[in-house]
């Protein structure tokens, strides 16, 4: 019971206040669930925690917790019918999606920065494998540019082709549908580990950042490759030409989100 | 004079005899309010080191782990002895009435 207790009332000081607080009020509690006359009492957690909190630190807390859910999410459905309804813009990620990336990414930066008086810990196990999981998702996105610079036609015919409602014959390609398909509802899927590991950045460690900030990149890398495999623009410069714009975009893109993930790792 | 009051009072009167840890200050005022949640009274001791009136610092113990402490300020020890004033007050106002 008091494992139980002290786990939940760890995650609740975590998340309502700030770190060193939040430290203070565990080493108090751990002390005070060891009494067992004080222990028969003990309010809920986070009933514990609530009136310790500074309102106005809290809420700070929560509003730049929501712009950033807002930009991972506002990213992750954007591709899908939904996105769609509620934008009303086509290829969204071309207008907008840049600059909810940036931002999401550089307030993860500013918030779960390192403090000076900061412990080195290893990094989590966890966190390691969701980064490789995104760096591995960011490479196949090149490594099909790779293949379609390379030989368009070898990559067309790679699976065969599938019915669909759409295309000459109702037929397409299976390997551009299907990484198309891929590329949508990958960032819808991810856009919801990435919130949990903003939790987990504010409750475990603050380096968990690091994988919401790959996973923004990783998110809008595929956007902006769907958005080019969607391209409808009749009036659009030939395929080699705007996919090489296109994957030098990533790049950068990719360039700039890993170096976030650096720092927010250091 | 509320009850609040008196709990801030009693805080700053065990924490001016000497500096304590968190859950030893507790223990002690659960005897005198065991009416009173832990959680009620240990915001108040919070809020106390919030407002300036005691600091917080990594004590060593001869045994065990160290433990962080509770010291009093002197802010704190300016809003003991107005506490106490207050209560002083209360107190001679309620025997005038005869409230023993």
């Amino acid at each position: 019971m008091k494992k139980d207790y002290m786990t939940r009332l760890e995650g609740w000081a975590r998340w309502m206040l700030p770190r060193q607080e939040a430290e203070d009020v565990i080493a108090d509690y751990r002390d005070i669930t060891g009494d067992p006359e004080l222990c028969r009492g003990l309010d809920k957690p986070r009933h514990v925690i609530k009136p310790l909190a500074n309102k106005k630190t809290y809420y700070t807390w929560l509003a730049a917790f929501a712009v950033m859910a807002l930009c991972v999410f506002t990213l992750g459905i954007s591709p899908t019918g939904i996105g769609y309804l509620i934008w009303r813009l086509p290829f969204f990620p071309n207008h907008l999606g840049p600059v909810f990336a940036l931002s999401g990414a550089v307030l993860a930066l500013v918030w779960f920065r390192r403090k000076k008086d900061g412990r080195r810990a290893p990094i989590p196990k966890g966190l390691a494998v969701a980064l490789a999981f995104l760096l591995v998702w960011v490479g196949l996105v090149f490594l099909f540019y790779w293949a379609v610079l390379h030989d368009l036609d070898g990559f067309v015919s790679m699976w065969g082709t599938m019915t669909t409602f759409i295309g000459p014959g109702n037929t397409v390609p299976r390997s551009t549908y299907l990484i198309q398909c891929a590329l949508c509802y990958l960032p819808f899927l991810a856009s919801f580990p990435a919130l949990y590991w903003l939790v987990k950045a504010r409750i475990h460690d603050r380096r968990w950042a690091a994988a919401y900030i790959l996973a923004v990149t990783a998110i809008l890398v595929s956007l902006e490759t769907v958005a080019e495999l969607t391209n409808m623009n009749v009036t659009a410069a030939p395929y080699e030409v705007s996919l090489r714009a296109r994957l030098l975009q990533c790049a950068v893109v990719t360039a700039l989100g890993l170096t976030g993930t650096g720092v927010a790792l250091c | 004079m509320l009850k609040k009051d008196l709990i801030e009072l009693c805080l700053l009167h065990l924490l001016s005899q000497g500096d304590q840890y968190g859950y030893e200050l507790l223990r002690r005022l659960h005897d005198t309010f065991p009416d009173t949640q832990e959680s009620a009274v240990y915001a108040l001791l919070r809020g106390l080191c919030r407002e300036g009136c005691s600091e917080q610092y990594l004590g060593e113990t001869s045994d065990g782990p160290a433990r962080k402490y509770y010291h009093i300020t002197d802010q704190g020890l300016a809003r003991y002895a107005a506490l106490l004033r207050r209560w002083q007050a209360l107190q001679s106002a309620l025997e005038d009435l005869g409230v023993k």
